[in-house]
C-alpha cells in the first residue's frame, strides 16, 4: 500500500496577533458581532494572511467558513480603502452544495454590508467589493454581467467552475487569483472531488500568481491524505485539527428489552413509541434512516400511530424529492416550523437548517465519521451539546451501534477512500482543456498529474483516453464523433467541431443520472394506482413472481412495460428480493474491525467462564452503553457461544448448514465492500469448478453460498492476495453491477450524450441507451479505457479490493484461522444473513446451456401432461 | 427439378428452414428482417461510441454464407422484410453510406452465386438482375426510394414467391394474402425471456403458427443491437397491437429459439405457456 505524505500541523495563534493584522474597519465589525475568535479562527486566519495552504478540520458550527473569509475580506478591504481593487477575481470559493445562498449571505454578504455601514458612518470611502454566485441556476444575464465586471469573490460549484474554465473571456479575469477555498471537502472523496482536483490545477495554470488553497472539512480521517487531496502532489500544506468544542451526549436505545423474543408487531409498536416519545420531549428532531424508502415508511407509521402529534409539522428530506420541496423543508426548519424531519442521508451536509436539539439515528449509520457528522447537526452553535440517540432495529444493529457509539465517544474516525486515476473523469477534463485552448500534450499531462488523484496516472492510460476522445476506437467512420484531435507529430491536442463547447456545457458532471421505474398496481380495484418509484437496476434483478417491499408493503412483480412495472398488491409471502439493496450504505472496514475486536474480547470472557454480571459490566464499560443494551448484547453473544462458535478478529467461522439447499455461511464481519469481493472471488472459483450458477447472499456481517455442489475448500486454497484482482475481473464480467457502473462511466466520458443540441434525452430513450450499453459491454475490447474504468470503480470504489487483499493476507499468514462448524439450524449470528434472502446469483452457466436446460424441462412438462 | 405441376406439390416442395435470425427458403432465398441500419447512430447521437452494428451485421451474414457454402448451397435471392434502416424522417450520412454498402455486399454475394449458376443450373432463373434483392417497405422505410433507385433494387409493399407471401407485418396486403398459403412477417422483433427460480435470460425467437388458415412465420430482428420485443408480457399489452395478428392470437404460436452453435432449433411450444 502507498504511504501517505505527512504534513505539518498548524499552530494555535494568539488572538492579539490576529487583531494586529486586522484592518480597523474589519476589526470593529468583527467585535461588534463576536466576543472572541473561535478555535478554527485562531488556527486559520493567520495562515490565510500569510498565504500558507491550510486544511481546517472542525466539527460543524465552528465558524470555519468565516475563518477562511476573514483574512481575505481583511485583505480586500485594505485594498478597497486604497482604491486599488483590480478588475479580476481574487478569490474562488467552491462548495458542493447547491443551496449556497443562505450560507454565503451569512458568512460573506452580510459581513460585507456591515463593514460598509461602519465605513459609511466613519465617512471612509471604500471601493465596492463584488461577490457573485455562479451555479447551474444562474441566469445568462448575470453571467454576461460577470464577464464585464468580474466578481472579486466568485462563489461557485465544482461543475460551474469547470464551465467557466472553458470560457475564453471569463478566464481572462483569472490572471491573478490569490485564494481558492474548497468548502465541505470531506464530502468530495468521490468522482466529483476527483474532477475538481484537475479543475484546480487548470486554474493554477491560468493564474500568473499561484493561489493559496484553503480546505474546509468536517471531522474526517486521514487528514494528511485530505491535505494531499487539497493541494496536489507538489505543494506544502498545514493542517489544523480543531478539537470538538461541542460536547457529545450520545446513547444507544432499544425499543424493547429483548430484540429476539418479541414478536414483530410489538417490536414495531415499541420502536415507534420510543421515537415518538423522544420527538415529543424535544423541540426539533432530525431522524436519519439511511434509505429513501425507510424515510417514507417512518413518516407514514408516525402519522398512523400518533395522528394527533403529526400533521403539518413533519417532513421528509431525501434526494428523490424535488429541489423545491427540499428547499421548502429547509426553510421551514430554519423558521422552526417543523417538529421533526425524517431524512435518508441528504441532511448530513452542512446546509444551514437552524436549531436542532436532537438527532435520532434509526439503524446504524455504518461509520463513526458519518455518525458524528449526523449527530453534529444537533446544537449547531459553538458551545452547545450535540445530542444523538442510536435506536437499534435488530440484534446485529445493536452490536454495530454500540461499537459506533464507542468510536464516537473515543473520537475514532474511520478513513475515507478517495478514488484515483478515474479515466472517465479524465476524459471529461481532457475534453474541457482542449476546448480552452490548443495544448502541447506533455504540458497537458503535466498539469493533470499535479492532482493528487492522478499523480500515478500511467502514460498508457492517459494516451488511451486521448485516442478514445480522438475517435480512434470508433472503428468505421471518419471520426465524425471525435471530440478532440491529436497530432502525433506536433504533439498538439485541441477540440474538434463547432459544437464542442455546447456539448461540454450540457453534458458535464460526474453524478450519475439514474432512471427510475414507476411501480403501478396491475390488477384489482386499485388498478393503475401508482405506488412509488424504484431504481432501474432494482428491476433488472426481478423475475415475475418475485416479492419485494416498497413503502413498508409487499408487492409481487408481474411485468414491465416501458418505464412502468406492474405488480400485485396485498401479498403475504416473504420477500424474495432484498429491499433497496443498491442503496444500502456499507459498514466501514475500521468499524468492522472494531466489532471483531469486541467479539474477541467477549469470547475470551465466555471461555474463561467469567460470571455473567462481570461480562455485562465489561460490555457496559467497553461500549459506553446502559444496562439494558448490555444485557441484550450479552444474550445475543451467549446464544451464539452456546449454540456454536463466535467468529472474531483471530478466527473466521465458516458454518455449514443444510436446509432446503446446502448453505455455507462465512461469519466474515468485514463490511459489505470486502465481503462482496471475497464472496465473488470464492464463488467464481467454485462456479468454474461445477459449471452451475451459485446463489449468493452478502451483508456487512458475512456472506453465504447456496447450491448443490460447493467445493469451497478448493476455492479457499486458490484465492490469494496476488490473484484476486485477476479473478474478480472475470467474476464481475456478467454482473448487473458492472453494467450499471459502465453506464455511469459512459455518460461521464461522453460516450453517450445526455443532452444534444438542446434536447434532453427522454427517459424512454435513456432506457434504450442503457439497454444498448449493456449489449455493447461484451463486445467492446477489454482494454477500452471506459470499460477499464467501470471495472476499477466496481473493484475499488464499490468493493474494497485493497482491504480484501489484506484479509486474505491475514488468512494466509495465520493471523486469522478458518474454523468450520456444522449446524442443524442457522446459528444466531447467521440468522439475519440467511433471512435476508439471496442478493445475487453468480452467473457461471452459459446462456445457451440455460436455454437447453429450460427446453428440457418444458419438453418434460409437455410429455407428462400428454400422459 | 422440374417445373412444378400443381399447387399442393408446390406447398410440399417449399422448404423453409431456420438459420440464425433468418429464414432460408428452398435453399436459395434468404429472408432477413428489421435490420434498422442507423439505429446505433440514432441512439448514441453524437457521443463517442465504438460503432459495431454494421460490422456485426456483415460478420453475421458472412457466417451464414459460409455455412451455406459448406453445404454447397447458393443464395439466389435475398428478401428483406422491411425496416432496413432506422430513421423515419431523414437519412443520415451514416445510414446512407451503410445502406448502400450493405446492398453492395449482398449483391456481391448473390452475383457470385449467379455466375456459378450459369454453369450448373438447368432451371434458368427468370429473375431479372434487379430482383436479386427484394426490399419490402417497412414502417421505417418511408424514404428508402432514392437508395433503392441508386442501386437498382426492387422496392415493394409485399413479395410473393410460390405460395408464400412476404410482408413487413404492419399492414395487411390483401391481394397477396388471398393468394397465398404461407405468410412471413417481420416487424415484431420477437424475443422471449426464459426464467427459473433464480435467473432470467432473454433470447431472440421465431414464431410459427396458424392464422386465418394460413401458415405464419414471424422472424426476429436481424440487428445485432436490438434484443427484441419481450413477448412474455404480451397478454398485458392489449392496447398496443404491433402486428396485424392480434396479441391474443399470437399466444397460440409456437416459440422457436435457434441455437447457432449446434445449428439447430429448439421448439418451446406455445407462447401461451411461456407468458408471465
Amino acid at each position: 500500500m502507498e504511504t501517505i505524505k505527512k504534513y505539518p500541523r498548524a499552530e494555535l495563534r494568539k488572538a492579539s496577533e490576529i487583531i494586529s493584522i486586522l484592518n480597523p474597519l474589519v476589526k470593529e465589525w468583527f467585535f461588534s458581532r463576536f466576543k472572541d475568535f473561535s478555535e478554527s479562527q485562531l488556527y486559520g486566519v493567520m495562515s490565510v494572511h500569510e498565504r500558507k495552504n491550510i486544511l481546517i478540520s472542525a466539527p460543524t458550527g465552528n465558524g470555519k467558513t468565516l475563518t477562511s473569509f476573514l483574512a481575505i475580506l481583511n485583505y480586500l478591504v485594505d485594498i478597497a480603502m486604497k482604491k486599488e481593487l483590480e478588475n479580476k477575481v481574487y478569490c474562488v470559493y467552491t462548495s458542493p452544495l447547491k443551496a449556497l445562498n443562505n450560507d454565503i449571505f451569512v458568512n460573506l454578504v452580510r459581513p460585507l454590508e456591515e463593514i460598509y455601514k461602519i465605513a459609511e458612518e466613519k465617512k471612509i470611502e471604500l471601493q465596492k467589493i463584488r461577490v457573485s454566485l455562479r451555479t447551474g441556476d444562474t441566469e445568462t444575464k448575470e453571467k454576461v454581467k460577470m464577464l464585464k465586471n468580474p466578481p472579486h469573490i466568485l462563489v461557485t460549484t465544482p461543475e460551474s467552475l469547470a464551465i467557466v474554465l472553458t470560457s475564453k473571456k471569463f478566464i481572462e479575469h483569472f490572471y491573478g487569483v490569490e485564494f481558492i477555498i474548497i468548502d465541505e471537502i470531506h464530502s468530495l472523496g468521490n468522482k466529483r472531488g476527483v474532477y475538481q482536483t484537475i479543475s484546480l490545477e487548470r486554474l493554477e495554470e491560468i493564474s500568473k500568481i499561484s493561489p493559496m488553497r484553503i480546505g474546509l472539512s468536517a471531522t474526517i480521517a486521514p487528514l494528511d491524505e485530505m491535505a494531499n487531496f487539497l493541494v496536489g502532489i507538489e505543494r506544502e500544506c498545514f493542517i489544523a485539527e480543531v478539537s470538538a468544542s461541542k460536547k457529545l451526549d450520545i446513547e444507544v436505545l432499544t425499543g424493547v428489552r429483548d430484540l429476539i423474543d418479541t414478536d414483530g408487531n410489538e417490536l414495531h409498536n415499541s420502536l415507534y413509541g420510543l421515537i415518538d416519545k423522544l420527538i415529543q420531549e424535544h423541540k426539533t428532531t432530525i431522524v436519519f434512516t439511511n434509505t429513501r424508502a425507510a424515510t417514507e415508511r417512518v413518516i407514514n407509521h408516525l402519522k398512523d400511530m400518533f395522528p394527533e402529534n403529526y400533521i403539518e409539522n413533519i417532513g421528509a428530506h431525501h434526494s428523490a424529492l424535488s429541489k423545491e420541496y427540499r428547499f421548502e423543508i429547509e426553510e421551514k426548519l430554519r423558521k422552526g416550523e417543523l417538529k421533526v424531519v425524517v431524512t435518508s442521508t441528504s441532511l448530513e451536509l452542512g446546509i444551514d437548517i437552524g436549531y436542532i436539539d436532537l438527532v435520532i439515528l434509526l439503524g446504524s449509520p455504518k461509520s463513526s465519521a458519518r455518525a458524528l457528522q449526523r449527530i453534529g447537526r444537533a446544537g449547531h452553535k459553538l458551545h452547545d451539546t450535540s445530542k444523538g440517540r442510536f435506536i437499534v432495529v435488530d440484534r446485529d444493529d445493536l452490536v454495530e451501534c454500540s461499537i459506533l457509539n464507542k468510536e464516537c465517544k473515543e473520537r475514532k474516525i474511520d478513513k475515507i477512500n478517495i478514488p484515483k486515476n478515474c479515466l472517465d473523469v479524465l476524459a471529461q477534463q481532457i475534453f474541457g482543456m482542449a476546448i480552452q485552448k490548443v495544448w502541447d500534450i506533455n504540458e497537458m499531462k503535466r498539469v493533470i498529474k499535479k492532482s493528487y488523484c492522478y499523480g500515478s496516472l500511467t502514460n498508457d492510460d492517459f494516451m488511451s483516453v486521448v485516442s478514445y476522445l480522438a475517435g480512434e476506437y470508433a472503428l468505421e467512420h471518419r471520426n465524425i464523433y471525435a471530440k478532440i484531435w491529436y497530432d502525433s507529430k506536433t504533439k498538439q491536442i485541441g477540440k474538434r467541431g463547432k459544437l464542442a463547447r455546447v456539448i461540454y456545457l450540457t453534458n458535464i458532471g460526474t453524478i450519475p443520472e439514474e432512471s427510475f421505474i414507476t411501480i403501478v398496481i396491475g390488477q384489482g380495484e386499485r388498478k393503475d394506482h401508482k405506488i412509488g418509484v424504484v431504481d432501474e437496476s432494482f428491476l433488472e434483478k426481478m423475475k415475475p413472481g418475485d416479492v419485494f417491499v416498497l413503502g413498508g408493503k409487499k408487492y409481487q412483480f408481474m411485468y414491465t412495460k416501458g418505464m412502468k412495472a406492474y405488480v400485485k398488491a396485498g401479498i403475504k409471502r416473504n420477500p424474495t428480493i432484498p429491499s433497496w439493496f443498491s442503496e444500502m450504505l456499507p459498514l466501514s472496514f475500521d468499524s468492522a474491525l472494531e466489532i471483531n475486536r469486541f467479539r474477541y474480547l467477549l469470547n475470551e470472557r465466555f471461555e474463561r467462564k467469567e460470571p455473567l454480571e462481570k461480562i455485562k459490566e465489561f460490555i457496559q464499560e467497553h461500549c459506553y452503553v446502559n444496562a439494558a443494551v448490555s444485557n441484550a448484547i450479552y444474550n445475543y453473544f451467549n446464544e451464539q457461544y452456546k449454540y456454536s462458535k463466535i467468529s472474531h478478529e483471530k478466527r473466521l467461522i465458516v458454518e455449514y448448514y443444510k436446509g432446503e439447499k446446502n448453505y455455507i455461511i462465512f461469519h466474515s464481519l468485514y463490511g459489505r465492500r470486502v465481503n462482496d469481493a471475497l464472496s465473488r472471488g470464492l464463488g467464481y472459483l467454485m462456479g468454474q469448478k461445477v459449471g452451475r450458477d451459485i446463489e449468493l447472499g452478502i451483508s456487512d456481517n458475512g456472506f453465504y453460498f447456496a447450491g448443490e455442489n460447493l467445493p469451497i475448500d478448493e476455492a479457499l486454497k486458490l484465492l490469494k492476495p496476488e490473484n484476486i484482482n485477476e479473478i474478480l475481473e472475470e467474476a464481475i464480467l456478467k454482473t448487473e453491477i458492472l453494467k450499471r457502473r459502465f453506464r455511469h462511466c459512459a455518460a461521464r466520458s461522453l460516450m453517450i450524450l445526455r443532452n444534444y443540441k438542446g434536447r434532453s434525452k427522454s427517459v424512454g430513450k435513456q432506457q434504450m441507451n442503457s439497454f444498448f450499453l449493456l449489449n455493447a459491454i461484451n463486445k467492446i475490447s477489454r482494454d477500452f479505457p471506459i470499460l477499464k474504468e467501470a471495472r476499477r470503480e466496481v473493484l475499488e470504489d464499490l468493493m474494497d479490493i485493497e482491504k480484501t487483499k489484506l484479509v486474505l493476507k491475514w488468512i494466509e499468514d495465520g493471523k486469522i484461522r478458518i474454523e468450520k462448524v456444522q449446524t442443524s439450524l442457522p446459528s444466531p449470528f447467521a440468522m439475519n444473513l440467511v433471512l435476508q434472502g439471496y442478493s445475487d446469483l453468480l452467473k457461471i452457466e452459459d446462456k445457451i446451456e440455460f436455454m437447453k436446460r429450460m427446453h428440457k424441462e418444458i419438453v418434460k412438462e409437455i410429455k407428462e401432461k400428454e400422459k | 427439378m422440374k417445373l412444378l405441376k400443381n399447387k399442393k406439390k408446390v406447398e410440399k416442395n417449399t422448404e423453409i428452414r431456420f438459420l440464425q435470425d433468418s429464414l432460408l427458403i428452398d435453399n436459395a432465398i434468404l429472408v432477413l428482417g428489421d435490420l434498422h441500419i442507423g439505429y446505433e447512430e440514432y441512439i448514441t447521437k453524437s457521443g463517442i461510441f465504438p460503432r459495431m452494428q454494421f460490422r456485426e451485421i456483415i460478420e453475421k451474414l458472412n457466417s451464414i454464407f459460409w455455412d451455406l457454402s459448406m453445404e454447397g448451397r447458393k443464395i439466389k435471392k435475398v428478401i428483406i422484410l422491411g425496416d432496413l434502416k432506422h430513421e423515419f424522417s431523414q437519412i443520415s450520412d451514416v445510414e446512407w453510406s451503410e445502406t448502400l454498402k450493405f446492398l453492395d455486399y449482398l449483391d456481391e454475394k448473390i452475383v457470385k452465386n449467379k455466375e456459378n449458376k450459369k454453369i450448373s443450373s438447368v432451371n434458368a432463373n427468370k429473375s431479372l438482375k434487379n430482383e436479386r434483392i427484394i426490399l419490402i417497405k417497412g414502417n421505417h422505410d418511408t424514404i428508402l426510394g432514392s437508395i433503392a433507385k441508386k442501386r437498382d433494387v426492387k422496392l415493394v409493399d409485399y413479395y410473393k414467391y410460390k405460395e408464400i407471401c412476404f410482408m413487413h407485418g404492419d399492414k395487411l396486403q390483401q391481394k397477396c394474402f388471398e393468394k397465398s398459403k404461407t405468410l412471413i412477417f417481420g416487424h415484431l422483433h420477437p424475443a422471449i425471456t426464459l426464467f427459473d427460480d433464480y435467473k432470467k435470460e432473454k433470447y431472440k425467437c421465431f414464431l410459427k403458427g396458424k392464422w386465418k388458415n394460413k401458415r405464419v412465420y414471424v422472424i426476429p430482428s436481424f440487428s445485432p443491437i436490438s434484443m427484441g420485443y419481450d413477448l412474455n408480457s404480451i397478454e398485458n399489452y392489449q392496447k398496443d397491437e404491433f402486428l396485424i395478428i392480434k396479441n391474443k392470437e399470437l399466444l397460440n404460436f409456437e416459440v422457436i429459439i435457434y441455437n447457432n452453435k449446434e445449428q439447430r432449433e429448439y421448439n418451446f411450444g406455445k407462447l401461451r405457456k411461456l407468458v408471465y
